[in-house]
């Protein structure tokens, strides 16, 4: 089984290199891995960085947000053949150590969607943990998904999933809507637990609480109109 | 009043131009162009008879006509700032689309 591991990057100087080299090397039963960061139009040395490993880079000349960089990554994981792919933040907020978790049910083939979900874990400061609440209460009622974690970044998906869910938001709604096209394929979603690392850094970097409001804003819209 | 009326004449016979040379130059379709001329020549009875929007809004129950005008202007903003944001997602998607296939095409290095 090939694994892709899908890096979304903008301007992640400072973390992308320790990011990369925490990877792992060998999987159980994954008999080839190749990593792709997607270098979304970073304004920084993130290009450099990765340049300096053995990865794959694919270079946005326009920064193009959360969703357009996962979508990218996605295209290229269908071209090199993917069996699974898993996606996960280039903030450093990730245990790459458990990419085995999240792998785990699709290997076994009890789900093509996998959510590694971080309020199951430890770590999440409060204020996370009510802007999150809010996410998976809108996710659900627009969507009627429920999870405990509808915006995590670490997620896995099977090559069913690869080729059935199609991304259309360039930013940070993607995480929801990656959980709309699992249901609307009516693909296995199952959640496991990950540990996330809060710190300083990847507080600054991720998203804003107010920003929150525009993702939800944007989801309803989506939802009414329903734009292919 | 007279000279607001004059004023707002001039205005609109220049929108009126406007809107025909658009359509002649192929950039505005003819539903778009009628609809176009349609607003403004509304937007000119108002200004001369004002009395219509306010039989107008009373057929409507809406007690003056200045009401009527002004629900009905919000009614039209509205539904333009909803074209336009959804022309703009399209766009900000062809623009997606467009970076993505850059990056897929500049074979990826290791």
């Amino acid at each position: 089984m090939k694994l892709v591991i899908v890096i979304p990057a903008y301007n992640e100087e400072k973390i992308i290199g320790q990011v990369l080299d925490s990877l792992p090397q060998k999987i159980t039963r994954i008999s080839k891995i190749e990593t792709v960061v997607v270098n979304d139009g970073s304004e920084d040395n993130t290009e450099f960085e990765i340049r300096k490993r053995k990865t794959t880079i694919l270079s946005h000349h326009l920064n193009r947000g959360l969703g357009g960089a996962l979508g990218t990554g996605m295209e290229y994981a269908k071209v090199v053949n993917a069996d699974i792919v898993v996606t996960l933040d280039a903030d450093g907020q990730h245990d790459p150590k458990d990419i085995n978790r999240v792998i785990e049910p699709i290997i076994k083939k009890k789900a093509d969607f996998v959510i590694g979900s971080r309020l199951r874990g430890q770590g999440m400061p409060i204020d996370r943990k009510i802007v999150n609440w809010i996410g998976n209460l809108v996710t659900f009622l627009l969507f009627g998904v429920l999870t405990s974690d509808s915006q995590s970044g670490f997620r896995a998906l099977s090559k069913k999933a690869l080729f059935k869910i199609k991304l259309q938001m360039n930013k940070m709604e993607v995480s929801s809507e990656f959980l709309r096209e699992a249901k609307r394929h009516h693909l296995k979603i199952v959640e496991v637990p990950i540990k996330v690392f809060y710190t300083e850094y990847s507080k600054a970097k991720g998203q804003k609480n107010v920003n929150a409001i525009n993702i939800f804003t944007k989801l309803l819209l989506h939802r009414l109109v329903n734009l292919k | 009043m007279i000279v607001t009326q004059i004023l707002v004449t001039v205005f609109v016979i220049f929108a009126f131009s406007r809107v025909i040379l658009r359509f002649k130059e192929g950039k505005i379709s003819l539903v778009a162009m009628v609809a176009w001329l349609l607003l403004w020549t509304t937007v000119e009875i108002i200004i001369w008879e004002p009395k219509t929007t306010t039989s107008l809004a009373q057929i409507l129950g809406i007690g003056r006509g200045a009401d009527l005008i002004i629900y009905g202007s919000l009614v039209v903003l509205f539904y333009l700032v909803f074209r336009i944001y959804v022309k703009l997602e399209d766009i900000e998607r062809q623009i997606t689309t467009l970076v993505r296939k850059i990056a897929l095409s500049n074979k990826p290095k290791k």
